[in-house]
């Protein structure tokens, strides 16, 4: 689920397209990516299943692919 | 504390927030991490968790300036709009024909309204905000949404779920 703001000039067509293609029963929602996001990138999130579904989902959502990388910088700031 | 989610979000989110807007929000998020510390259980550390608390709140406020003044009805009006005026090339156009059948026929109203909504780059926290619920409740109002469409895609137009292409994907 592409955001206005990462989409450009994509199509509608192309982003539901695009959602479909990465359409499947097992998904994570928002609410549980939010959840893992900090152990996750802590590397505290070890169970391989958990770790492809937190993947899928960034690639999926790119509000919460947006999140992480904006938690990443910040964290990075106290490098 | 604050000293440290200042820093975090100042790296983050760079000039996007005047220096007073940036306090209210280290204030927002401190009283959230304070309201929230039952929660934590030690999953990450405890600066990660709280960065992850602050960095929500900005990212909430940002897209609430950007997307606030437009209601779902706009959204949704948009959205079908975008859908309905594009056009493809003769090769496409059977494709979007369907997509545009399936989104019509196939899906709830709550679902067709989300994805509208959606498509109209409302992002999924605002129509959330909206709708009064979690962005976790719209995720999965969506996720619904596209199981249906790709089993109505599957199996009414007989178009195999390999021909789905994803645009812009690596």
């Amino acid at each position: 689920m592409t955001d206005s703001s990462d989409s450009g000039s994509q199509k509608s067509s192309q982003a539901v397209q695009g959602w479909l293609a990465l359409t499947r029963e097992d998904e994570l929602d928002c609410d549980q990516f939010a959840e893992l996001l900090a152990p996750w990138l802590d590397q505290r999130v070890t169970d391989p299943r958990l770790l492809e579904l937190l993947e899928h989902h960034s690639r999926l959502c790119a509000e919460c692919e947006e999140e992480a990388h904006l938690l990443r910088t910040a964290l990075a700031a106290d490098d | 504390m604050r000293i440290y989610l200042r820093k975090a979000l100042g790296k983050s989110f760079g000039g996007k927030f005047s220096d007073g807007d940036l306090e209210d929000l280290i204030q927002d998020s401190l009283l959230r991490i304070h309201a929230g510390l039952g929660k934590f259980q030690g999953q990450c550390r405890f600066t990660t968790w709280a960065t992850a608390v602050a960095v929500n709140c900005a990212l909430s406020e940002l897209r609430r300036r950007r997307h606030g003044t437009v209601s779902l009805d706009e959204a949704v009006e948009q959205g079908h709009v975008a859908l309905a005026e594009e056009t493809a090339e003769a090769a496409r156009e059977v494709e979007l024909a369907r997509l545009r059948q399936g989104i019509a026929e196939a899906l709830t109203e709550r679902q067709r309204e989300a994805t509208l909504a959606r498509l109209s780059g409302l992002p999924l926290m605002e129509i959330a905000r909206r709708l009064d619920t979690t962005q976790g409740a719209v995720y999965k109002v969506l996720h619904d949404a596209r199981l249906r469409l790709k089993t109505y895609l599957e199996t009414e137009c007989d178009v195999s779920a390999a021909s789905f292409a994803i645009p812009g994907s690596p």
